[in-house]
């Protein structure tokens, strides 16, 4: 017989047999312990999963619900498309018209080896691509394409139409490689304001240069103030007067007078950005030279009597002069084996406002001798006159003006008639726009100021004498020198000079440089424009004069006439009370002036 | 209840299954199209700028200039011509008077203010839609004026908006410029 127990133990026990319940379960002390310990493992590895689902529920949550940035969207940033950055920003006028823009102008090349393996005939294949450039030689392109070399420049700097051609020739091995050329859809229009790059697109002159640093490094546009309509008409106006008196060279920049502004500035003869002339020193010819100069920034002037608007406002500004002195003109000035003497001589005792209209060097030598060397060489240098004007070119291009190391008695009277004295043109019309403005000094810029912001300036000379100056520039267009610079409605105010070129330490005669600076309107100046004539020819109708009133005065009218509706300057009837009142001059009213 | 749950949870794993799936597939290939989408706009960008120099290049100022003298001929504007005060802009001048085709009817239908004597060639003018007015003539300065120019005031005052706003049909005497150079020297003569 079999006891219970054994009986349970048996592996062969029928399966629906339980032994019966009053069999003792004998506890194995140390089997229990192991199955406790299993359980508390189990349990613990549960509740750690549980924790890291939780973890992630939890994360999951939190980013798509509770997101800190809820308006950010949730796209994958990799996902964006985005153009590369051009090498070089846009350069563009200020009403947005492109000056400078990279296009590109991928380089075609050949994989001879890929075309002769797909069985192209490369006599054929080169005939199409003649066909489609017809500025390749046929031979040249059969070699290369023949040659089973897996790489040969075809050419480089292909247009968009030209790489269209080719590539709907569809042969294969033909490829292009991407490449961008800066161009300048402008041509010459302003080649020294704008400059231009070299094949490593870095500037090499003009803003190119000057905001090499700043034009690399960004996307949007760099708006420049210069507006082309004005510059076309500046550009078109000297050449004009260039061709007119066989000039060697004309040059010509207009300001805001209140911003600082360079609309527009030209200096002839000047180059296409698009293909530069050389600017090596070995390889550049003297006409290469010639164009890449520009007259505006580096070329240095003596540009006599238009220095008479400092000159008075010296005089007026410090008190030595008022608008009713008097200055004796009868006979010249000698020093030393020098004379000064008046071009066109009235011989008499003349008042101040006379000696600006009829530009009487005597008269002005005296003025400045009266207000004395110190007084004339730090107004000078308050106006700027003695130091590069501060603007957004390269050093190189901005050159430091000429003066006498020791201001001598001669170089005062001299300097009072803008000889001894080389600025450049730009410096003229920095100062000039603060003598008319009201007497406020600012830098002049070649970027676009936003509508209505101030820009800082330094006050150089009253409010009263500014008015001054302003009377007497519009004298010289009403009664002076420059009548031949009205324009009928917008009140044209300035002064001429025609000065003698200094060639190696001594005046010569018949080369001159004719200039006028002015303003308009004169009794609320907007703009200030200075133009100039490199070695001006007399003609016929000037009846052989070449001087400023003759060549560039008249000009300066057509250019006014022209650009004055663009610049937004509504014409005024200048014999209307308020204006004459505004511009008259007190001691000389019931006066006429005569000049002749 | 055990059987049931299993079959529960067995399609609910089959149905999120496929929903996941499918809308991991709407998503990628919503994300395919915007890809392409946005390589067609740069594309496009890049056409655009390219466009626009080739605008900029066929707008040189030089080549207007030398088109307009070679085809248009417009001159400069002169300062005369440009007016910069709304209240410089003179006055319409009165229209031409046109041929009285029973214009009493008119008046008495349209206004009722015959108080204030109007001259009726003039009202017949704005009323009538015969060959009295015209766009041009009355710009031009040599049309005779039919009527002071108060009760002209007066009578603007008094017509009722539509009435004025309706367009005459063409007018006879205004003969059409045949070409551009001739609309220009129309409109130059006339100021």
């Amino acid at each position: 017989m079999l006891s219970a127990q054994r009986l349970d133990d048996n592996p062969c026990r029928p399966r629906h047999f339980k032994p019966p319940p009053c069999a003792p379960v004998i506890a194995d002390p140390a089997a229990v312990e192991q199955l406790e310990s299993a359980r508390t493992r189990l349990k613990l590895a549960a509740s750690l999963f549980a924790l890291v689902f939780l973890v992630v529920i939890g994360r999951l949550v939190g980013v798509v619900e509770l997101s800190a940035t809820p308006n950010e969207p949730r796209t994958a940033h990799a996902r964006l498309v985005t153009p590369p950055p051009p090498p070089r920003a846009d350069i563009v006028d200020r009403n947005g018209t492109l000056l400078a823009t990279n296009l590109d102008s991928p380089a075609l090349y050949v994989n001879s080896k890929q075309m002769l393996q797909a069985g192209e005939n490369p006599e054929q294949a080169a005939l199409q691509i003649t066909r489609a450039l017809p500025d390749l030689s046929p031979a040249e392109i059969r070699g290369k394409l023949a040659s089973g070399k897996s790489f040969s420049y075809l050419k480089r700097s292909l247009t968009p139409q030209q790489e269209y051609l080719v590539n709907n020739l569809g042969i294969p091995g033909i490829e292009f490689s991407a490449a961008e050329k800066r161009i300048y859809p402008l041509g010459d229009l302003a080649a020294h304001t704008v400059g231009y790059c070299n094949v490593d697109n870095i500037g090499e002159a003009g803003i190119e240069r000057g905001l090499n640093r700043s034009i690399r490094g960004r996307n949007a546009p760099v708006m420049l103030a210069l507006d082309a309509r004005v510059q076309f008409v500046l550009k078109d106006e000297l050449q004009h007067v260039m061709d007119q008196f066989s000039a060697k060279g004309a040059a010509g920049i207009i300001m805001n007078v209140n911003t600082g502004e360079i609309v527009a500035m030209a200096s002839l003869p000047d180059f296409d950005p698009n293909h530069p002339p050389s600017t090596n020193p070995v390889t550049a010819t003297p006409e290469d030279k010639e164009r890449v100069f520009d007259k505006i920034t580096s070329g240095e002037y003596e540009l006599g009597s238009v220095f008479k608007v400092f000159n008075t406002a010296m005089a007026l500004d410090s008190g030595v002069s008022t608008m009713t002195s008097t200055y004796d003109a009868r006979s010249g000035i000698k020093i030393g084996r020098f004379t000064i003497e008046d071009y066109h001589g009235k011989h008499r005792i003349l008042s101040l406002p006379e000696i600006f209209a009829y530009s009487s060097n005597i008269g002005s030598a005296k003025m400045a001798i009266a207000a004395g060397a110190d007084r004339q060489k730090s107004f000078l240098d308050r106006l700027g006159l003695l130091s590069p004007v501060p603007i957004e070119l390269d050093k190189v291009e901005v050159a430091r003006p000429h003066f006498p190391s020791v201001w001598r008695p001669v170089n005062v009277m001299t300097i009072a008639f803008g000889h001894g004295i080389a600025v450049t043109p730009l410096h003229m019309v920095t100062a000039t726009a603060a003598i008319v403005n009201g007497g406020i000094l600012r830098p002049p810029t070649m970027l676009k100021v936003p509508e209505g912001e101030e820009v800082p300036g330094v006050r150089v000379i009253s409010p009263k004498t500014s008015e001054q100056m302003r009377k007497l520039m519009r004298l010289v267009v009403e009664a002076g020198t420059a009548k031949f610079a009205e324009a009928p409605g917008y009140v044209v105010g300035g002064k001429t000079g025609t000065a003698e070129k200094n060639i190696h330490g001594h005046y010569e005669e018949k080369k001159l440089v004719s200039s006028f600076i002015g303003a308009f309107p004169m009794n609320d100046p907007k703009y200030v424009m200075l133009t100039l004539v490199d070695e001006p020819h007399g003609n016929k109708e000037s009846h052989g004069y070449a001087t400023a009133g003759w060549t560039v005065a008249p000009a300066t009218s057509r250019i006014i006439q022209r650009i004055a509706p663009l610049l937004g300057v509504a014409p005024q009837d200048e014999t209307s009370p308020d204006i004459k009142q505004a511009l008259q001059i007190e001691s000389l009213v019931g006066k006429k002036l005569e000049y002749n | 209840m055990n059987r049931f749950g299993g079959v529960f949870w067995f399609v609910l794993v089959i149905a999120s299954g496929m929903t996941n799936f499918l809308v991991k597939q709407t998503v990628q290939n919503l994300d395919e199209q915007l890809v392409k989408v946005r390589h067609q706009a740069v594309d496009e960008q890049r056409k655009i700028h390219d466009l626009t120099a080739d605008w900029t290049y066929l707008n040189q100022p030089e080549l207007l200039a030398n088109l307009n003298n070679t085809y248009v001929h417009l001159q400069q504007v002169s300062p005369k011509q440009i007016v910069s005060n709304l209240d410089d802009i003179p006055l319409r001048p009165a229209p031409a008077p046109s041929p009285p085709e029973t214009p009493a009817p008119l008046v008495a239908e349209a206004t009722p203010l015959p108080a204030t004597p109007i001259a009726p060639p003039l009202l017949a003018s704005v009323m009538a839609p015969g060959p009295a007015r015209s766009p041009i003539v009355p710009v031009s300065v040599s049309v005779p004026a039919a009527a002071p120019p108060p009760a002209r005031e007066r009578v603007a005052a008094a017509m009722p908006a539509p009435v004025r706003a309706q367009p005459p049909p063409a007018a006879p005497q205004a003969a059409k410029p045949a070409s551009l150079d001739a609309l220009f020297a129309q409109v130059t003569g006339s100021r």
